[in-house]
């Protein structure tokens, strides 16, 4: 067990130290795979989806269908999911920090969409800092089956959760993000894009007696 | 693409290999959901009934979704299938068109207008809708066996018939996936509360289908299954006495 840890350890550091980002691409894309298929139990796609949806409409009958107050409210669980998410996230790859944001995008679309969702979104939209780029989810497993009626399709956010899940899980990596939708195919758009911008790197707290 | 077209194209069994997602996902969703549910609750009787409510919406959502699909024929499931395919690959390539040149982007329109046609037909092709199940036996095997595959991937663990008593029935399940990482001999009653949302699936869907009824949960654990958990569904009197008149006599 030890062992094939730490031989996991070297190749995931001769990745990243790696200069060429398409061998970076390529291994964390094998990476996520490969976790998806042998370390995930998995279930039916539809429940969980189902299961969403059920939420949501009762956040609406909670919430007299205030949408602002909807996607807040999506996002703080989203969020509770997570710091708790990244946990997961961790144990399962083993992966080292990420030392750029261009690896943080790669890690996120390729590796852990992939092996909690199931799904690869592309990475675009960077700007010149390279501290901000957007998620493009050309599939979202959250909106199946789901139509919004009229007044919602202008204001809520149906599948807000994720960004609440994004940002509490970056947090969690000292990576203090805003996470937001741009637009969503649900409110009529072309594409479901989620923009993530860096604000600023938080300090290392790290607990008395470690090194 | 407008967003009705999502719908249409959900309803059907497609050939999409996105089917699955992570069991964590899934259970930090479900874990949200009952703290959120519990900090508005005065009472457990409230959080059960709370949860119990939610599960009804999806039992009711379950019924439709596999009476629908139950429904259509076989020839249109294969063919849309083949659809769905090329739907989700055109897909990808729609969202790229910023990259790609104009006549690919066309084509692959023309492709996705076709296949909303043939999702716009759906209904007419759809010879009968499926007979629904009249018998409580017959109802009651259609959860154990059919809605509990769909939802688990699995039958459940056992279906028995109370003794001595015509309304009671009882659907057992020795590894409950939502609940299986909250501890059951820590908090018994918070432990059987949490599985109120299946509570809910199945009395939303046996309701909806003509079987008014109450369902609670009990933690009944073995050596070999902690989380063991039994759900009694009651059927209401006239649920009886309408089976004893309907088929007492043949």
């Amino acid at each position: 067990m030890s062992k094939s840890r730490s031989s996991s350890l070297s190749a995931h550091a001769a990745a990243l130290s790696s200069k060429s980002t398409a061998n970076q691409s390529k291994f964390f894309k094998t990476l996520g795979e490969d976790i998806w298929k042998n370390k995930i139990e998995k279930i039916n796609a539809e429940l969980f989806v189902m299961t969403y949806g059920v939420i949501v409409q009762q956040l609406c009958q909670d919430l007299n269908n205030d949408y602002i107050k909807i996607n807040e409210n999506l996002f703080s669980m989203g969020y509770n999911i997570g710091v708790r998410l990244i946990e997961d996230f961790l144990a399962r790859t083993a992966l080292p920090r990420c030392p750029n944001m261009t690896m943080t995008s790669e890690v996120i679309s390729k590796v852990a969409f992939k092996i909690f969702l199931n799904i690869t979104p592309q990475i675009e939209n960077w700007n010149t800092n390279r501290d901000s780029f957007s998620i493009i989810l050309t599939e979202n497993p959250l909106t199946e089956f789901v139509e919004l009626p009229q007044d919602a399709m202008k204001q809520l956010w149906y599948s807000n959760i994720i960004c609440g899940v994004l940002k509490g899980a970056l947090e969690m990596v000292q990576l203090d993000c805003d996470v937001n939708f741009m637009t969503d195919v649900l409110r009529g758009d072309l594409t479901t894009e989620i923009k993530i911008k860096l604000n600023k790197i938080l300090k290392d707290e790290i607990p008395l007696g470690e090194d | 693409m407008p967003a009705s077209r999502i719908y249409d194209h959900s309803l059907l069994p497609h050939g999409k290999t996105q089917q699955e997602v992570s069991l964590s996902v899934m259970t930090l969703l479900y874990q949200e959901m009952i703290q959120r549910l519990y900090k508005q609750s005065d009472s457990i009787e409230h959080f059960q009934s709370k949860l119990n409510d939610v599960g009804y919406r999806l039992g009711v959502n379950v019924l439709e979704l596999l009476n629908y699909r139950a429904s259509v024929p076989v020839s249109i499931i294969s063919k849309a299938k083949d659809l769905g395919n090329t739907m989700s690959n055109s897909n990808t390539v729609i969202t790229n068109n910023s990259t790609s040149n104009a006549p690919t982007t066309s084509s692959n329109a023309s492709t996705l207008s076709n296949f909303i046609d043939e999702f716009n037909s759906l209904g007419k092709d759809i010879p009968r809708m499926k007979r629904r199940d009249l018998q409580i036996i017959d109802i009651l095997q259609f959860i154990h066996g059919t809605v509990w595959s769909y939802l688990f991937g699995h039958v459940s663990s056992d279906l028995v018939k109370a003794q001595g008593n015509e309304t009671e029935y009882r659907i057992i399940d020795n590894e409950p996936q939502w609940t299986q990482f909250i501890s059951g001999a820590r908090n018994q009653l918070h432990y059987e509360s949490c599985n109120y949302m299946l509570c809910g699936v199945i009395q939303g869907f046996l309701k909806e289908s003509g079987f008014p009824c109450d369902v609670s949960a009990h933690w009944q654990p073995s050596d070999e299954q902690p989380q063991r958990i039994v759900f009694l569904i009651q059927f209401h009197q006239q649920v009886v006495a309408r089976e004893q008149l309907r088929y007492s006599r043949a």
